[in-house]
Protein backbone atom coordinates (compact mmCIF):
# COMPACT_ATOMS: atom_id res chain seq x y z
CA UNK A 1 0.00 0.00 0.00
CA UNK A 2 1.44 3.34 -0.94
CA UNK A 3 1.47 6.01 1.75
CA UNK A 4 0.47 9.59 1.23
CA UNK A 5 1.15 12.73 3.26
CA UNK A 6 0.95 16.42 2.60
CA UNK A 7 3.78 18.84 2.19
CA UNK A 8 4.11 22.23 0.52
CA UNK A 9 6.56 24.33 -1.40
CA UNK A 10 6.93 27.99 -2.25
CA UNK A 11 6.56 29.23 -5.78
CA UNK A 12 7.43 32.87 -6.16
CA UNK A 13 5.96 34.37 -3.03
CA UNK A 14 2.98 32.03 -3.06
CA UNK A 15 2.89 28.42 -1.98
CA UNK A 16 1.48 25.24 -3.35
CA UNK A 17 0.40 22.06 -1.65
CA UNK A 18 2.41 18.96 -2.58
CA UNK A 19 1.37 15.37 -1.99
CA UNK A 20 4.25 13.08 -1.11
CA UNK A 21 3.60 9.43 -1.90
CA UNK A 22 5.89 6.47 -1.30
CA UNK A 23 5.61 2.84 -2.33
CA UNK A 24 7.72 -0.31 -1.98
CA UNK A 25 7.85 -2.48 -5.10
CA UNK A 26 10.00 -5.54 -5.69
CA UNK A 27 13.11 -6.76 -3.92
CA UNK A 28 16.01 -4.89 -5.59
CA UNK A 29 17.33 -2.19 -3.23
CA UNK A 30 16.70 1.04 -5.13
CA UNK A 31 15.50 4.52 -4.29
CA UNK A 32 13.81 6.73 -6.85
CA UNK A 33 12.28 10.18 -6.49
CA UNK A 34 9.97 11.28 -9.29
CA UNK A 35 7.97 14.47 -9.89
CA UNK A 36 10.55 16.80 -11.47
CA UNK A 37 13.01 16.94 -8.57
CA UNK A 38 16.04 19.23 -8.81
CA UNK A 39 19.48 18.24 -7.54
CA UNK A 40 18.74 19.27 -3.95
CA UNK A 41 15.64 17.04 -3.93
CA UNK A 42 17.59 14.18 -5.52
CA UNK A 43 20.19 14.45 -2.80
CA UNK A 44 17.44 14.07 -0.22
CA UNK A 45 17.92 10.32 -0.76
CA UNK A 46 21.22 10.34 1.10
CA UNK A 47 20.00 12.63 3.89
CA UNK A 48 16.82 10.61 4.37
CA UNK A 49 18.70 7.32 4.40
CA UNK A 50 21.09 8.53 7.11
CA UNK A 51 18.41 10.29 9.14
CA UNK A 52 16.25 7.16 9.25
CA UNK A 53 19.22 4.97 10.22
CA UNK A 54 20.26 7.43 12.94
CA UNK A 55 16.73 7.54 14.31
CA UNK A 56 17.05 3.78 15.06
CA UNK A 57 14.98 2.51 12.14
CA UNK A 58 16.14 0.21 9.38
CA UNK A 59 16.04 1.65 5.90
CA UNK A 60 14.00 -0.69 3.65
CA UNK A 61 16.07 -2.96 1.36
CA UNK A 62 13.49 -2.83 -1.39
CA UNK A 63 12.74 -0.68 -4.38
CA UNK A 64 11.30 2.57 -3.08
CA UNK A 65 9.50 5.01 -5.32
CA UNK A 66 8.67 8.45 -3.97
CA UNK A 67 6.32 10.62 -5.99
CA UNK A 68 5.93 14.33 -5.50
CA UNK A 69 2.59 15.44 -6.93
CA UNK A 70 1.58 17.48 -8.95
CA UNK A 71 4.18 15.86 -11.17
CA UNK A 72 4.47 18.74 -13.64
CA UNK A 73 5.68 21.30 -11.10
CA UNK A 74 9.43 21.51 -10.69
CA UNK A 75 10.38 20.74 -7.06
CA UNK A 76 13.31 22.60 -5.66
CA UNK A 77 15.24 22.69 -2.41
CA UNK A 78 15.57 20.42 0.60
CA UNK A 79 12.10 21.21 2.02
CA UNK A 80 10.80 17.69 1.18
CA UNK A 81 13.38 15.75 3.26
CA UNK A 82 11.04 15.34 6.22
CA UNK A 83 7.90 14.28 4.31
CA UNK A 84 9.95 11.84 2.21
CA UNK A 85 11.43 10.23 5.34
CA UNK A 86 8.00 10.01 6.94
CA UNK A 87 6.31 8.54 3.89
CA UNK A 88 8.99 5.84 3.68
CA UNK A 89 8.49 4.92 7.33
CA UNK A 90 4.74 4.88 6.76
CA UNK A 91 4.83 2.62 3.74
CA UNK A 92 7.22 0.28 5.57
CA UNK A 93 4.68 0.14 8.41
CA UNK A 94 7.25 1.31 10.98
CA UNK A 95 4.74 3.97 11.77
CA UNK A 96 1.05 4.56 11.28
CA UNK A 97 -0.47 7.94 10.63
CA UNK A 98 -3.25 8.56 13.18
CA UNK A 99 -6.55 9.63 11.61
CA UNK A 100 -6.33 13.06 13.21
CA UNK A 101 -2.96 13.64 11.50
CA UNK A 102 -4.18 12.79 7.98
CA UNK A 103 -4.74 16.51 7.32
CA UNK A 104 -1.33 17.62 8.60
CA UNK A 105 1.40 19.20 6.54
CA UNK A 106 5.09 18.33 7.04
CA UNK A 107 8.04 20.40 5.88
CA UNK A 108 11.72 20.45 6.77
CA UNK A 109 15.29 19.75 5.79
CA UNK A 110 16.97 16.82 7.53
CA UNK A 111 20.50 16.68 8.85
CA UNK A 112 22.23 13.29 8.67
CA UNK A 113 21.56 12.70 12.36
CA UNK A 114 17.85 13.39 11.92
CA UNK A 115 17.85 16.97 13.26
CA UNK A 116 15.65 19.40 11.39
CA UNK A 117 17.23 22.39 9.69
CA UNK A 118 15.31 25.59 8.93
CA UNK A 119 13.78 26.11 5.49
CA UNK A 120 12.70 29.15 3.50
CA UNK A 121 9.14 30.34 3.03
CA UNK A 122 7.49 29.04 6.21
CA UNK A 123 5.22 32.08 6.47
CA UNK A 124 4.15 31.77 2.86
CA UNK A 125 3.20 28.11 3.42
CA UNK A 126 1.33 28.97 6.61
CA UNK A 127 -0.63 31.61 4.67
CA UNK A 128 -1.61 28.97 2.14
CA UNK A 129 -2.82 26.58 4.85
CA UNK A 130 -4.98 29.31 6.33
CA UNK A 131 -7.13 29.23 3.21
CA UNK A 132 -7.23 25.42 2.97
CA UNK A 133 -8.84 22.87 5.25
CA UNK A 134 -5.46 21.66 6.52
CA UNK A 135 -4.72 23.23 9.84
CA UNK A 136 -1.73 21.44 11.35
CA UNK A 137 1.79 22.30 10.31
CA UNK A 138 4.89 20.37 11.43
CA UNK A 139 8.05 22.29 10.69
CA UNK A 140 11.61 22.91 11.94
CA UNK A 141 11.78 24.53 15.35
CA UNK A 142 13.55 27.62 14.04
CA UNK A 143 10.82 28.35 11.50
CA UNK A 144 7.98 27.94 13.99
CA UNK A 145 7.80 31.56 15.25
CA UNK A 146 7.38 33.02 11.77
CA UNK A 147 4.71 30.47 10.76
CA UNK A 148 2.97 31.18 14.05
CA UNK A 149 2.13 34.68 12.82
CA UNK A 150 -0.87 33.01 11.17
CA UNK A 151 -2.98 32.54 14.24
CA UNK A 152 -5.61 30.11 12.93
CA UNK A 153 -3.15 27.25 12.53
CA UNK A 154 -1.69 24.72 14.93
CA UNK A 155 2.07 25.03 14.58
CA UNK A 156 4.21 22.14 15.84
CA UNK A 157 7.91 22.94 16.21
CA UNK A 158 9.91 19.78 15.55
CA UNK A 159 13.48 19.24 16.80
CA UNK A 160 14.31 16.01 15.05
CA UNK A 161 12.84 13.08 13.17
CA UNK A 162 12.78 10.79 16.20
CA UNK A 163 10.81 13.32 18.24
CA UNK A 164 8.20 13.57 15.49
CA UNK A 165 7.93 9.77 15.20
CA UNK A 166 7.36 9.48 18.94
CA UNK A 167 4.73 12.20 18.70
CA UNK A 168 2.90 10.44 15.88
CA UNK A 169 3.03 7.17 17.82
CA UNK A 170 1.49 8.98 20.77
CA UNK A 171 4.47 8.39 23.07
CA UNK A 172 5.78 11.90 23.57
CA UNK A 173 3.60 14.82 22.60
CA UNK A 174 4.96 17.92 20.90
CA UNK A 175 3.04 20.91 22.20
CA UNK A 176 1.87 23.34 19.56
CA UNK A 177 2.97 26.97 19.96
CA UNK A 178 0.52 29.26 21.72
CA UNK A 179 -1.04 31.86 19.40
CA UNK A 180 1.35 34.76 19.03
CA UNK A 181 0.48 38.23 20.16
CA UNK A 182 2.11 40.83 18.01
CA UNK A 183 2.71 43.14 20.92
CA UNK A 184 6.14 41.80 21.69
CA UNK A 185 7.35 42.70 18.26
CA UNK A 186 6.10 46.25 18.01
CA UNK A 187 8.48 47.52 20.63
CA UNK A 188 9.24 51.17 21.23
CA UNK A 189 11.81 52.49 18.84
CA UNK A 190 14.87 54.22 20.11
CA UNK A 191 14.38 57.94 19.63
CA UNK A 192 16.97 59.09 17.16
CA UNK A 193 18.40 62.49 16.63
CA UNK A 194 19.75 64.06 13.51
CA UNK A 195 22.54 65.62 15.45
CA UNK A 196 25.23 64.11 13.32
CA UNK A 197 23.80 65.12 10.01
CA UNK B 1 13.70 64.57 2.86
CA UNK B 2 10.64 65.20 4.93
CA UNK B 3 8.39 65.23 1.88
CA UNK B 4 9.92 62.04 0.50
CA UNK B 5 9.32 60.30 3.80
CA UNK B 6 5.79 61.57 4.22
CA UNK B 7 4.46 60.70 0.78
CA UNK B 8 6.82 57.95 -0.38
CA UNK B 9 8.11 60.08 -3.22
CA UNK B 10 11.20 59.13 -5.16
CA UNK B 11 14.14 61.36 -4.43
CA UNK B 12 17.21 62.14 -6.51
CA UNK B 13 20.10 63.91 -4.83
CA UNK B 14 22.94 65.45 -6.74
CA UNK B 15 25.96 67.05 -5.14
CA UNK B 16 29.72 67.08 -4.68
CA UNK B 17 31.48 64.24 -2.83
CA UNK B 18 31.20 64.39 0.93
CA UNK B 19 28.17 66.64 1.01
CA UNK B 20 26.20 64.13 3.03
CA UNK B 21 23.98 62.53 0.39
CA UNK B 22 24.60 59.03 1.64
CA UNK B 23 24.20 60.03 5.25
CA UNK B 24 20.88 61.70 4.48
CA UNK B 25 19.59 58.65 2.66
CA UNK B 26 20.63 56.29 5.44
CA UNK B 27 18.74 58.38 7.95
CA UNK B 28 15.50 58.19 5.99
CA UNK B 29 14.21 54.89 7.46
CA UNK B 30 14.43 56.49 10.90
CA UNK B 31 12.00 59.17 9.81
CA UNK B 32 9.46 56.68 8.56
CA UNK B 33 6.71 55.36 10.80
CA UNK B 34 6.79 51.64 11.69
CA UNK B 35 5.03 49.18 9.46
CA UNK B 36 1.39 48.51 10.13
CA UNK B 37 0.52 44.90 10.91
CA UNK B 38 -0.76 44.16 7.40
CA UNK B 39 2.35 45.72 5.86
CA UNK B 40 4.59 43.85 8.30
CA UNK B 41 3.05 40.51 7.28
CA UNK B 42 3.51 41.37 3.61
CA UNK B 43 7.19 42.23 4.14
CA UNK B 44 7.84 39.24 6.40
CA UNK B 45 6.44 36.91 3.74
CA UNK B 46 8.95 38.23 1.21
CA UNK B 47 11.80 37.85 3.68
CA UNK B 48 10.58 34.39 4.66
CA UNK B 49 10.74 33.18 1.07
CA UNK B 50 14.22 34.69 0.77
CA UNK B 51 15.30 32.98 3.99
CA UNK B 52 16.09 36.25 5.75
CA UNK B 53 13.78 36.00 8.76
CA UNK B 54 15.57 35.63 12.09
CA UNK B 55 14.08 33.09 14.52
CA UNK B 56 14.20 35.46 17.48
CA UNK B 57 12.43 38.19 15.54
CA UNK B 58 9.78 36.46 13.46
CA UNK B 59 7.89 39.58 12.41
CA UNK B 60 9.68 42.34 10.56
CA UNK B 61 8.41 45.62 11.94
CA UNK B 62 11.00 48.06 10.69
CA UNK B 63 10.77 49.36 7.15
CA UNK B 64 13.39 47.68 5.01
CA UNK B 65 16.33 49.72 3.75
CA UNK B 66 18.20 48.13 0.89
CA UNK B 67 21.30 49.63 -0.63
CA UNK B 68 22.77 47.35 -3.30
CA UNK B 69 26.24 48.17 -4.54
CA UNK B 70 26.49 49.58 -8.05
CA UNK B 71 27.94 46.34 -9.39
CA UNK B 72 24.45 44.83 -8.97
CA UNK B 73 23.10 42.99 -12.01
CA UNK B 74 19.67 43.52 -13.49
CA UNK B 75 18.36 40.22 -12.16
CA UNK B 76 19.62 40.87 -8.65
CA UNK B 77 17.73 44.17 -8.64
CA UNK B 78 14.36 43.13 -10.00
CA UNK B 79 14.39 39.42 -9.21
CA UNK B 80 14.45 36.43 -11.51
CA UNK B 81 16.42 33.32 -12.25
CA UNK B 82 15.02 30.09 -13.63
CA UNK B 83 13.17 29.67 -10.31
CA UNK B 84 12.36 33.34 -9.86
CA UNK B 85 13.49 34.78 -6.54
CA UNK B 86 12.65 38.24 -5.21
CA UNK B 87 15.24 40.88 -6.04
CA UNK B 88 16.35 43.99 -4.21
CA UNK B 89 13.30 46.02 -5.27
CA UNK B 90 10.97 43.41 -3.80
CA UNK B 91 13.05 43.18 -0.63
CA UNK B 92 12.66 46.96 -0.37
CA UNK B 93 8.85 46.64 -0.59
CA UNK B 94 7.18 49.15 1.76
CA UNK B 95 10.62 50.55 2.52
CA UNK B 96 13.50 52.33 0.88
CA UNK B 97 15.74 51.31 -1.99
CA UNK B 98 18.85 53.43 -1.99
CA UNK B 99 21.02 53.51 -5.08
CA UNK B 100 24.22 55.34 -4.26
CA UNK B 101 26.33 56.53 -7.21
CA UNK B 102 23.42 56.09 -9.60
CA UNK B 103 25.39 56.75 -12.83
CA UNK B 104 27.79 53.92 -11.95
CA UNK B 105 25.02 51.32 -12.17
CA UNK B 106 24.85 49.42 -15.45
CA UNK B 107 22.35 51.08 -17.74
CA UNK B 108 20.38 47.88 -18.36
CA UNK B 109 19.98 47.33 -14.63
CA UNK B 110 18.56 50.81 -14.13
CA UNK B 111 16.16 50.65 -17.06
CA UNK B 112 14.68 47.51 -15.46
CA UNK B 113 13.41 49.73 -12.67
CA UNK B 114 11.20 51.83 -14.93
CA UNK B 115 8.12 49.64 -15.01
CA UNK B 116 8.10 48.60 -11.32
CA UNK B 117 8.53 52.24 -10.32
CA UNK B 118 5.22 52.98 -12.02
CA UNK B 119 3.23 49.88 -11.13
CA UNK B 120 4.52 48.88 -7.73
CA UNK B 121 4.80 45.29 -8.90
CA UNK B 122 7.29 43.43 -11.03
CA UNK B 123 6.03 40.75 -13.38
CA UNK B 124 8.63 38.15 -14.18
CA UNK B 125 7.79 36.06 -17.22
CA UNK B 126 9.59 32.81 -17.86
CA UNK B 127 8.87 30.13 -20.43
CA UNK B 128 7.07 27.90 -17.95
CA UNK B 129 5.27 30.46 -15.81
CA UNK B 130 4.74 34.11 -15.00
CA UNK B 131 5.16 35.46 -11.50
CA UNK B 132 4.40 38.73 -9.81
CA UNK B 133 6.37 40.19 -6.94
CA UNK B 134 5.27 43.31 -5.08
CA UNK B 135 7.72 46.22 -5.34
CA UNK B 136 6.21 49.32 -3.81
CA UNK B 137 9.27 51.15 -2.59
CA UNK B 138 10.67 54.64 -2.26
CA UNK B 139 13.63 55.07 -4.54
CA UNK B 140 16.37 57.29 -3.22
CA UNK B 141 19.29 57.89 -5.53
CA UNK B 142 22.48 59.86 -5.12
CA UNK B 143 24.92 61.00 -7.76
CA UNK B 144 27.78 63.36 -8.40
CA UNK B 145 27.13 65.97 -11.08
CA UNK B 146 30.24 65.07 -13.10
CA UNK B 147 33.14 62.55 -13.07
CA UNK B 148 35.33 64.71 -10.78
CA UNK B 149 32.30 65.55 -8.67
CA UNK B 150 32.76 69.27 -8.14
CA UNK B 151 30.64 70.79 -10.92
CA UNK B 152 28.07 72.23 -8.53
CA UNK B 153 30.57 72.96 -5.78
CA UNK B 154 30.83 76.58 -4.75
CA UNK B 155 34.46 76.40 -3.68
CA UNK B 156 36.32 73.71 -5.56
CA UNK B 157 36.76 73.96 -9.29
CA UNK B 158 35.53 71.27 -11.66
CA UNK B 159 38.21 69.72 -13.84
CA UNK B 160 35.95 67.96 -16.32
CA UNK B 161 35.51 68.86 -19.96
CA UNK B 162 31.97 69.65 -21.16
CA UNK B 163 32.01 66.43 -23.14
CA UNK B 164 32.86 64.38 -20.08
CA UNK B 165 30.11 66.03 -18.07
CA UNK B 166 27.54 65.43 -20.77
CA UNK B 167 28.59 61.80 -21.12
CA UNK B 168 28.38 61.28 -17.36
CA UNK B 169 24.95 62.85 -17.06
CA UNK B 170 23.66 60.90 -20.04
CA UNK B 171 24.22 57.66 -18.16
CA UNK B 172 20.91 58.25 -16.43
CA UNK B 173 18.13 58.11 -18.96
CA UNK B 174 15.43 60.74 -19.29
CA UNK B 175 12.55 58.34 -18.60
CA UNK B 176 14.19 57.24 -15.35
CA UNK B 177 14.86 60.82 -14.27
CA UNK B 178 11.25 61.67 -15.06
CA UNK B 179 10.19 59.20 -12.38
CA UNK B 180 11.90 61.09 -9.59
CA UNK B 181 9.33 63.37 -7.97
CA UNK B 182 11.91 65.29 -6.00
CA UNK B 183 15.21 66.28 -7.51
CA UNK B 184 17.42 68.22 -5.18
CA UNK B 185 20.90 69.62 -5.15
CA UNK B 186 22.87 68.90 -2.01
CA UNK B 187 25.41 71.68 -1.41
CA UNK B 188 28.78 71.41 0.28
CA UNK B 189 28.60 71.51 4.06
CA UNK B 190 30.25 74.63 5.47
CA UNK B 191 32.63 74.37 8.41
CA UNK B 192 30.39 76.42 10.64
CA UNK B 193 27.47 74.05 9.98
CA UNK B 194 29.66 71.10 10.88
CA UNK B 195 30.09 72.48 14.35
CA UNK B 196 26.51 73.45 15.09
CA UNK B 197 24.21 70.62 15.92
CA UNK B 198 20.52 70.22 15.44
CA UNK B 199 18.63 69.54 18.58
CA UNK B 200 17.00 66.18 19.10
CA UNK B 201 13.62 67.80 19.67
CA UNK B 202 13.67 69.17 16.14
CA UNK B 203 14.07 65.65 14.80
CA UNK B 204 11.24 64.45 16.98
CA UNK B 205 9.05 67.21 15.54
CA UNK B 206 9.85 66.11 12.01
CA UNK B 207 9.06 62.49 12.85
CA UNK B 208 5.75 63.55 14.35
CA UNK B 209 4.85 65.71 11.35
CA UNK B 210 5.57 62.79 9.02
CA UNK B 211 3.53 60.39 11.10
CA UNK B 212 0.63 62.83 11.11
CA UNK B 213 0.83 63.45 7.36
CA UNK B 214 0.77 59.69 6.78
CA UNK B 215 -2.25 59.34 9.03
CA UNK B 216 -4.09 62.05 7.09
CA UNK B 217 -3.32 60.28 3.83
CA UNK B 218 -4.45 56.89 5.11
CA UNK B 219 -7.68 58.36 6.40
CA UNK B 220 -8.40 60.03 3.07
CA UNK B 221 -7.87 56.77 1.20
CA UNK B 222 -10.08 54.90 3.64
CA UNK B 223 -12.82 57.51 3.18
CA UNK B 224 -12.60 56.94 -0.55
CA UNK B 225 -12.63 53.14 -0.33
CA UNK B 226 -9.04 52.74 -1.44
CA UNK B 227 -8.00 50.02 0.95
CA UNK B 228 -4.68 49.15 -0.63
CA UNK B 229 -3.38 52.67 -1.00
CA UNK B 230 -1.15 53.90 1.79
CA UNK B 231 0.63 57.01 0.54
CA UNK B 232 0.16 59.83 -1.94
CA UNK B 233 2.69 58.45 -4.39
CA UNK B 234 0.42 55.46 -4.95
CA UNK B 235 -2.56 57.48 -6.16
CA UNK B 236 -3.59 56.34 -9.62
CA UNK B 237 -4.29 58.81 -12.39
CA UNK B 238 -7.99 57.88 -12.32
CA UNK B 239 -8.30 58.98 -8.71
CA UNK B 240 -6.09 62.02 -8.83
CA UNK B 241 -8.80 64.52 -9.69
CA UNK B 242 -11.06 63.28 -6.95
CA UNK B 243 -8.36 63.14 -4.27
CA UNK B 244 -6.29 66.16 -5.20
CA UNK B 245 -8.63 68.94 -6.32
CA UNK B 246 -6.84 72.11 -7.44
CA UNK B 247 -8.10 75.66 -7.10
CA UNK B 248 -8.08 78.14 -10.00
CA UNK B 249 -4.76 79.93 -9.31
CA UNK B 250 -3.00 76.58 -8.89
CA UNK B 251 -4.36 75.35 -12.19
CA UNK B 252 -3.12 78.51 -13.83
CA UNK B 253 0.35 78.05 -12.33
CA UNK B 254 0.46 74.43 -13.41
CA UNK B 255 -0.55 75.36 -16.94
CA UNK B 256 2.25 77.90 -17.16
CA UNK B 257 4.81 75.55 -15.66
CA UNK B 258 3.98 72.76 -18.04
CA UNK B 259 4.32 74.90 -21.13
CA UNK B 260 7.45 76.60 -19.84
CA UNK B 261 9.38 73.56 -18.62
CA UNK B 262 7.86 71.13 -21.16
CA UNK B 263 6.79 68.72 -18.45
CA UNK B 264 5.49 65.28 -19.37
CA UNK B 265 2.05 63.98 -18.48
CA UNK B 266 3.70 61.81 -15.86
CA UNK B 267 5.48 64.78 -14.33
CA UNK B 268 2.16 66.61 -14.25
CA UNK B 269 0.56 63.86 -12.15
CA UNK B 270 3.61 63.46 -9.97
CA UNK B 271 3.72 67.18 -9.33
CA UNK B 272 0.17 67.19 -8.05
CA UNK B 273 0.90 64.23 -5.79
CA UNK B 274 3.95 65.93 -4.29
CA UNK B 275 1.87 69.09 -3.77
CA UNK B 276 -0.72 66.92 -2.00
CA UNK B 277 1.97 65.62 0.36
CA UNK B 278 3.25 69.12 1.07
CA UNK B 279 -0.31 70.18 1.82
CA UNK B 280 -0.72 67.18 4.12
CA UNK B 281 2.47 68.10 5.98
CA UNK B 282 1.05 71.58 6.45
CA UNK B 283 -2.24 69.94 7.50
CA UNK B 284 -4.12 71.83 4.82
CA UNK B 285 -7.44 70.49 3.56
CA UNK B 286 -6.82 71.27 -0.10
CA UNK B 287 -3.79 71.97 -2.26
CA UNK B 288 -3.03 75.67 -2.41
CA UNK B 289 -0.82 77.54 -4.81
CA UNK B 290 2.13 77.69 -2.41
CA UNK B 291 2.15 73.93 -2.06
CA UNK B 292 2.20 73.51 -5.79
CA UNK B 293 4.94 76.10 -6.17
CA UNK B 294 7.05 74.24 -3.63
CA UNK B 295 6.49 70.96 -5.46
CA UNK B 296 7.48 72.64 -8.69
CA UNK B 297 10.83 73.82 -7.41
CA UNK B 298 11.83 70.22 -6.69
CA UNK B 299 11.68 69.47 -10.41
CA UNK B 300 14.91 70.76 -11.84
CA UNK B 301 14.30 71.59 -15.47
Amino acid sequence: MPSKIYSATTFGLESQLIEVEADLIGEAAKFNIVGLPDTAVQEAKERVRSAIKNSDFAFPRQKITVNLAPADLKKIGPIFDLPIALSILLTKKCLELPVKERQSVFIGELALDGTLRPINGALSIATLLKTSNLNKLYLPEKNAPEANLISTLKIFPVKNLLQLIKHLKGKEQITPLPPSDFKIDFKERQPLSFQNI
Amino acid sequence: MEIAAAGNHNLFMIGPPGSGKTLLARSLPELLPSLSLEEALEVTKIYSVSGLVLPHQPLITERPFRSPHHTASGVSLVGGGSFPKPGEITLAHRGVLFLDELPEFPRTALENLRQPLEDGVITIARASHTLQFPARFTLIAAANPCPCGYLTDSEKECKCSPGQILKYQKRISGPLLDRFDLQIEVPRVKFIDLNTKNSATETQNIIQRIALARKIQRQRFKDNDLVNTFTNSEITSQNIEQLCPLDEPSKQLLKEAISKFHLSARSYHRLIKVARTIADLAQAENIKIEHLAEALQFRMP
